[in-house]
């Protein structure tokens, strides 16, 4: 099959950056990169003749000359980012510029004891760490989509995060994800591992921002596991330049009692497409998955979600709301797969759609393949419009039609986030969601 | 403050209302009786502007032309609805949208925001009066609430925004007795010489506890007769039946 031109030319560029990139010198990590780059010429970049890609097209971005940037040129202009930060929000923070991360802007030297951090761009320079090398070997080896081989091969920096047994992070931990405003065709892959050892506990902010409206590209991967009784809350929020595609893949795995939250929030990028792959390995880990997207414009904002139930008595609990407006369209994917041994699992699932236009659209579908017999699962989908009752009942109160709407619509959305327990966090993204939606041409006063 | 004049919905060849003629003083209180079917409920959709087509005729309100405005407009006129059956909304705390409506009517006279401890110190005055629990604030509109705490919250509302003129849909209809009480005693606390009042119902009891200026007989769409407080009287004792034979006969004495 003819390769994109995208595609082409990530792996003409592979050819010629390769050599710089952190570890070039090292066969191992060489021939990881170029089994990647092999591995991506083989699948290609997505295209919608592949079943999961079969909403989401790639291609407005196929002429795109998408480069990463080096580490000194993405620390070179100093980025005031004072005005990024979450209003009140006490964390700790790694700055990741351009794919690179910034120590210059993070507080590494504040972490406390029992958190192991480092670079993969470290591990790669020092090749101190083989498992490392391994999870992105592993994962080129069964990429589901060539993002995953592009991310593999063009590997070069990340957070490696290992919280020892029983550290409960007293404040939390914040990975703050900025592209910069010259920052036009900029690609980043981004790959991190988090570890969380048995009982300790993290807040983990995962945040992509752009300071300008450029259109770059966002790869990133983060990979966590959970052991034993394990806690973590993981709050991901992209809200990156609206020019900008996005493909992230959160793949979680879990020990037994561990509990994984995340709350996938989607606010920018033309073309986002987010994965959360979900496995329970232990009995009695439980994994709550809440998303929330909004589309504006022409955005495509897509969700493929994978909830695996490997072991017996574990709870998944799975909610998407999305709001879409003007020409936006979303994608919803939730696949549950119950193993034979999985007795005993409780599995629920829901999306909702909202649509603020007649031509925005929501293709949602629920996927459930269950082998064992005793099991709870229910799913359950909707995409509709606002209610007329509801709004007739808010101007008989003195509310005007656009008034009304606003309050319907941002309720809908508190559904999602109102159940974040970190105050500023929750706070910040109910008024970001605010202000997209007020920004809307639906939401403004007739005149 | 209402003025009603042959006032006609039809939808399709369905006449639901067949030619209405209503006045309304300042100060009046008016009870609108009939049983179900009647138009009751169309009449105050008209009125709120839930009904905007199929409409003939005039609804004149403080010297506006009611048909001419938008729902909230009239609102912010001073025109309340308590809902036969108020809307669930989910997700829109009761406090939130309460406060939102008074802003939204003050804004309009050209007032500044409610005070936040002048608006907890009235509502809290005005749940004790209806006997609600101030959990009542913090839950979301309607969502869950059982019929009484519905028809609570419509009257508390009501009493919040002091309409001009207040329209009570059925608001007697699945209260008990004591909550019947409640709410009377609220909607009576409203009632001044500057304020109008129509109850909409189908059965008199509530009239025992808002005693109305007049009676109006709803059946088929039109006001077949209207009357003292004393028509409610009447109502219960022969039943509808006899507002229409008094029709058919109109010079026979009542007995």
């Amino acid at each position: 099959m003819k390769e994109s031109p995208l595609t082409g030319h990530l792996i003409e560029l592979h050819e010629e950056i390769s050599g710089s990139l952190p570890g070039a010198q090292d066969a191992t990590i060489t021939a990881m990169r170029q089994r990647a780059i092999a591995r991506l010429t083989e699948i290609g970049l997505p295209k919608i003749t592949n079943e999961a890609w079969r909403y989401t097209n790639i291609r407005a971005f196929d002429k795109v000359a998408f480069r990463p940037t080096t580490e000194s040129n993405a620390a070179l202009p100093q980025p005031d980012i004072t005005t990024l930060e979450i209003p009140s929000l006490k964390r700790y923070r790694i700055v990741v510029l351009d794919g690179w991360v910034s120590e210059a802007h993070s507080t590494l030297d504040k972490l406390p004891e029992g958190l192991e951090f480092n670079r993969l761009k470290n591990v790669f320079e020092g090749s101190a760490d083989s498992e490392t090398i391994q999870i992105l070997e592993d994962r080129t080896t069964r990429a589901g989509h060539g993002f995953e081989a592009l991310n593999s091969a063009f590997s070069a920096d990340g957070v490696i995060l290992r919280l020892q047994a029983g550290l409960k992070l007293d404040k939390p931990l914040e990975i703050l994800h900025i592209t910069q405003n010259d920052a036009n065709s900029r690609l980043a892959n981004i790959n991190h591992c988090i570890t969380l050892e048995k009982g300790a506990k993290l807040n983990l902010i995962e945040r992509y921002v752009s300071m300008g409206e450029t259109r770059h590209m966002t790869n990133a991967s983060i990979r966590i596991d959970l052991a034993e009784l394990a806690e973590l809350s993981h709050y991901r929020i992209q809200d990156e330049s609206d020019a900008s595609m996005h493909i992230g893949y959160a793949t979680a795995r879990q020990d037994s009692g561990s509990c994984y939250q995340i709350f996938s929030i989607s606010l920018g990028s033309q073309l986002d497409r987010h994965e959360v792959s979900q496995s329970l390995e232990g009995a009695n880990a439980h994994c709550e998955m809440k998303g929330l997207y909004i589309g504006r414009g022409k955005q495509h904002i897509d969700n493929y979600t994978t909830v695996v139930h490997a072991s017996p008595d574990a709870s998944s609990d799975e909610f998407y709301k999305g709001i879409l407006n003007d020409r936006s369209r979303a994608v919803f994917h939730g696949r549950i797969r119950v193993d034979p041994d999985a007795q005993h699992t409780d599995a629920q699932q829901q999306n909702r759609n909202l649509l603020l236009s007649t031509d925005a659209e929501a293709d949602t579908k629920p996927q459930l393949e269950i082998y064992a017999d005793d099991v709870k699962c229910s799913h359950g989908a909707t995409v509709g419009y606002l209610e007329a009752d509801a709004i007739f009942y808010l101007r008989s109160r003195g509310l005007s039609e656009a008034e009304a709407r606003t309050i319907l619509t941002e309720a809908f959305a508190a559904e999602i986030l109102d159940q974040i327990e970190l105050a500023p966090v929750r706070e910040y993204l109910l008024e970001l969601v605010r202000d997209k939606l007020v920004g809307d041409h639906n939401f403004k006063e007739a005149a | 403050m209402l003025s009603i004049r042959n006032l006609k919905v039809e939808i399709g060849d369905k006449k639901i209302l067949n030619g209405i003629d209503l006045s309304v003083n300042a100060g009046e209180i008016h009870a609108i009786m009939g049983p179900n079917g009647s138009g009751k409920s169309t009449l105050a959709n008209v009125i709120t502007g839930k009904m905007e087509e199929d409409i003939s005729g005039t609804v004149e309100y403080q010297g506006y032309d009611l048909l001419e405005l938008d729902p909230e407009e009239r609102a912010r006129e001073g025109i309340f609805l308590a809902f036969q059956h108020p809307t669930e909304i989910p997700g829109v705390n009761n406090i939130y949208l309460i406060k939102a409506a008074v802003n939204a009517m003050r804004k309009h006279r050209g007032e500044t925001e409610v005070d936040a401890i002048d608006f907890l110190k009235l509502i809290r005055a005005k749940m004790k009066l209806l006997e609600i629990n101030e959990s009542f604030l913090y839950r979301s509109v309607n969502d869950g609430f059982s019929g009484g705490e519905k028809k609570r919250n419509e009257i508390l509302q009501m009493l919040m925004l002091e309409p001009q003129l207040a329209l009570l849909d059925e608001t007697d209809s699945g209260l008990d007795i004591d909550a019947l009480k409640v709410v009377s005693r609220g909607v009576n606390s409203l009632a001044d010489d500057g304020r109008s009042i129509i109850i909409v119902t189908h059965f008199p009891r509530i009239l025992e506890y808002i005693v109305p200026d007049r009676v109006h007989v709803l059946l088929n769409g039109k006001i077949v007769h209207s009357g003292d407080k004393d028509t409610a009287h009447d109502l219960e004792k022969y039943g509808y039946t006899w507002v229409s034979e008094r029709i058919n006969n109109p010079t026979e004495a009542v007995a």
